[in-house]
């Protein structure tokens, strides 16, 4: 009984929240109120902070990093054998977010961990602060989730490169038949089979060179889809309730909620989709994980 | 006149297409990950992670879809000039 008492006070404390952001959304059309607009009107050297609505999202991109440097700063100072609260929860998802890269990518998994297990930490935390009134997600702007998926198409290249040098190009000729011995075969066979491989490999190697960078256009798009398609059927329902000044109706709570799941599974895509891809660039992969589909 | 007319219906029928094929596509993955773990309890959980990747990448082509239809409805013009047109000002 206290827990739906306590249930139905959130809810309402919630939706009023949503009043100034609303006023906002009414007032300036299809514009997005957060508690950060007041940098519309700041200037630093004669131009102001925040020149349209897209770049709020780089505003709460800063304030998210500084919150998150903060909690890295707090959890690991003084770091005891016996944990606290804090300090388990860290380990927790440290230690859930390590075993989901190991199932991955193997046992090489563990020196990706920093990389993957940030960009799951900074996409799930970035995709949830939308969800609460006031806020806005800074992946729901092209350019922030376009910053991650360069950054990970750069590490896959990077890796590949560094493991096997230039065998790494050999991913991109996968499919292609084996080139025939001069030992066995006829002359003019060997050639005329030489030049179907050279026409071959040329058109394999294209697809496959295509399908490489548009990897990194369909990270950035699915998760940029995702976010800001949430939002803006939150702003639609709010500016609908909006009009009608029945503010205390919070008509976007189910689509909040599916938003919740949408953060989480979004950012494990992200990192597993990653992982994924390193896996793929590492020599001698198995007949399994060179088949990762763009 | 004809281009606002084929506009609005585009943006319309465009996602909508979009979420019949992706629908069909993510009841077969789900189905196939829930046979698996019918058969096999105990990999229950490493299935659910291929299927969420699955889902993952049928949805994704609804989302280019989505941006599409973003991209155009920002073209549609208000319902105002629209009635304008229409009646002759």
């Amino acid at each position: 009984m206290k827990c739906r008492g306590a249930a139905g006070l959130a809810t309402l404390a919630l939706s009023l929240l949503a009043v100034r952001p609303a006023l906002a959304a009414e007032e300036g059309g299809e514009h997005v109120g957060t508690w950060l607009n007041w940098l519309f009107k700041v200037k630093v050297g004669g131009h102001p902070v925040v020149s349209n609505p897209a770049e709020l999202a780089f505003a709460w991109a800063v304030v998210l990093v500084i919150a998150l440097m903060a909690a890295a700063v707090i959890g690991s100072r003084r770091l005891a054998v016996r944990p606290g609260p804090f300090q388990t929860l860290l380990e927790t998802a440290v230690g859930a977010l390590q075993s989901v890269i190991e199932g991955v990518m193997g046992p090489k998994g563990k020196d990706f961990l920093p990389f993957i297990g940030s960009i799951f930490i900074y996409v799930f935390l970035m995709n949830l602060m939308g969800i609460i009134p006031g806020f806005l997600s800074p992946t729901s702007n092209l350019s922030i989730t376009a910053a991650m998926a360069v950054s990970i198409f750069v590490v896959v290249q990077f890796y590949g490169f560094k493991e096997s040098g230039f065998g790494y190009l050999k991913h991109f000729l996968e499919g292609l038949p084996p080139v025939p011995s001069l030992r066995t075969t006829a002359f003019s066979w060997y050639v005329m089979q030489m030049l179907l491989l050279a026409l071959m490999g040329a058109f394999i190697f294209a697809v496959h060179l295509i399908g490489e960078f548009v990897r990194p256009v369909s990270l950035s798009l699915r998760l940029f889809g995702n976010i800001a398609g949430e939002e803006a059927i939150v702003l639609t329902l709010v500016t609908l309730v909006a009009a009608t000044r029945l503010f205390w109706i919070p008509v976007q709570l189910p689509n909040l909620a599916l938003g919740l799941l949408t953060a989480f599974v979004q950012a494990l895509v992200m990192s597993l989709l990653a992982a994924v891809y390193l896996s793929g660039a590492a020599p001698h992969a198995s007949e399994a994980e060179r088949a990762a589909p763009g | 006149m004809l281009y606002l007319f084929g506009l609005a219906l585009g943006v319309g029928f465009g996602v909508s297409v979009a979420a019949f094929g992706c629908s069909l596509a993510q009841g077969r993955a789900v189905a196939a990950a829930l046979e698996g773990a019918a058969r096999q309890p105990e990999a229950a959980g490493r299935l659910t992670t291929l299927m969420i990747l699955g889902l993952a990448f049928i949805e994704s082509l609804t989302i280019y879809a989505l941006i599409l239809g973003f991209l155009l409805s920002s073209r549609l013009p208000e319902t105002e000039k629209v009635l304008n047109l229409i009646t002759g000002r």
